[in-house]
């Protein structure tokens, strides 16, 4: 049998359409709960990340900034900012690493005002489950070494030990958190004037 | 795969004819068993009976719906197009499961992590595609994909809940990302502190459980035959 150039790219189109049509009612159909889990999710890191007190409405005020973001992913990185009346509390700042074995991993590091690291934690990635599981990235246990450092403590990614099994990721957080570390403390001032941006 | 079963007598009662074919696909054309092919997602993820579990369902799912759309589109889809038009369909359903799981079990969605999106492209399911169901009527092919998914679920079930209970010391250790909080009750512990066997939670571990699991399913087979004769 012998089958047209025009029948191939037919079907080939008529499938690819109706797969992207089925894909798309789906993703409405599941947008918003996606969406409301995420804001939920958002909160729920929050009162974890920042162990001080504060009394503002942290996911409002946040701004974005984009000098972080200049190593790979164009997003501007958003920083969210506590506050106990008019007083600064600390910062939390959301970076995405681009350079891990394969999608960027989300982080979430929070950082007192003075600029001392609250906690490290890795909100989102997909390097391989699995891989030396004791030592993962999931096990927060390394991310503890952050705690309490401030920039002269982490001289370069390899001012903290890399987890054998998982060097090129651990090495990418390590660095994305000393880059974040060093922003917060040279554009502090910055930081606490900006207006927020008002959250979508 | 699938021409031989098609060979069994016809003599036979129809529930007997099922039976053999069942026990066929899972002990000697066990697709994971017999022929060890698209292994990565299962054995990545069997350290938990509920992961398994979910696995197993996905599975199901993924198979007899394109098994389904396949060979009911089999006069339709030329075959110079046929691998791609697979491909795509399997990706489509793939990815609609992907979005729900993420909507409504975020939690086990992030457990699955990568091995989720493999699925799409696992050699099982192409293979199954392209050469059954798209040379069979829909009925063979579903009855097939029924057959192997659950060959497979079987597979999983076993391997899942031997890590589990070697690596954790416990069984459905994972169901709250299934059921909430509330299924945390039904966690059967049997050692103190989760302490188990480490090597069963890793990779290897994985590796050795199929062979055990491959050996013994050899011997049941051997054994079956033998009294059958």
């Amino acid at each position: 049998m012998k089958f047209s150039r025009v029948s191939l790219i037919l079907t080939l189109v008529v499938t690819l359409l109706s797969g992207i049509m089925i894909i798309n009612f789906f993703y409405f159909v599941t947008r918003e709960p996606i969406s409301q889990l995420e804001i939920k999710q958002q909160s729920e890191l929050i009162q974890k990340l920042i162990p001080l007190a504060y009394d503002n409405d942290m996911l409002n005020d946040k701004i974005k900034v984009t000098a972080l973001g200049e190593s790979g992913t164009s997003d501007p990185v958003p920083i969210y900012r506590a506050r106990r009346g008019e007083l600064p509390v600390g910062v939390i700042i959301l970076p995405t690493v681009p350079d891990g074995d394969n999608d960027p991993i989300k982080l979430a590091i929070s950082i007192d005002y003075q600029g001392k690291i609250l906690t490290a934690k890795i909100l989102d990635h997909n390097e391989t489950p699995g891989l030396g599981n004791k030592n993962h990235l999931d096990n927060s246990t390394w991310l503890i070494h952050f705690i309490g450092k401030n920039t002269l403590d982490i001289a370069g990614p390899n001012g903290i030990d890399q987890i054998s099994g998982a060097s090129i990721s651990s090495s990418a957080v390590a660095t994305a958190i000393r880059k974040s570390l060093d922003f917060y403390r040279s554009e502090k001032d910055q930081i606490w004037e900006k207006t927020s941006i008002k959250s979508e | 795969m699938g021409k031989n079963i098609n060979k069994v007598r016809v003599t036979k009662r129809k529930g007997a004819i099922i039976r053999e074919q069942y026990l066929d696909t899972v002990f000697r054309k066990n697709p994971l068993m017999a022929r060890l092919i698209g292994l990565s997602p299962i054995l990545a993820i069997s350290y938990s009976l509920t992961l398994s579990l979910t696995m197993g369902v996905i599975f199901f799912i993924v198979f007899t719906l394109t098994s389904l759309l396949v060979s009911s589109t089999r006069y339709l889809i030329p075959p110079p197009a046929a691998l791609a038009c697979y491909v795509l369909i399997t990706t489509t359903i793939v990815t609609v499961i992907d979005l729900l799981m993420q909507a409504w079990y975020p939690e086990l969605r992030s457990a699955l992590g990568i091995y989720l999106p493999i699925v799409a492209i696992n050699c099982l399911i192409i293979d199954q595609t392209i050469v059954f169901s798209s040379q069979n009527t829909i009925s063979a092919s579903l009855k097939d994909a029924v057959f192997h998914s659950l060959a497979i679920m079987l597979v999983l079930i076993l391997l899942g809940s031997f890590r589990e209970l070697t690596g954790y010391g416990s069984l459905l250790k994972d169901i709250h990302f299934l059921t909430g909080e509330a299924g945390k009750a039904h966690v059967t512990q049997f050692t103190q502190n989760n302490t188990g066997f480490l090597l069963a939670t890793l990779p290897a571990g994985a590796f050795i459980s199929l062979g055990l699991l491959i050996a013994f399913a050899d011997y049941l087979s051997t054994k079956l035959s033998s009294n059958r004769d």
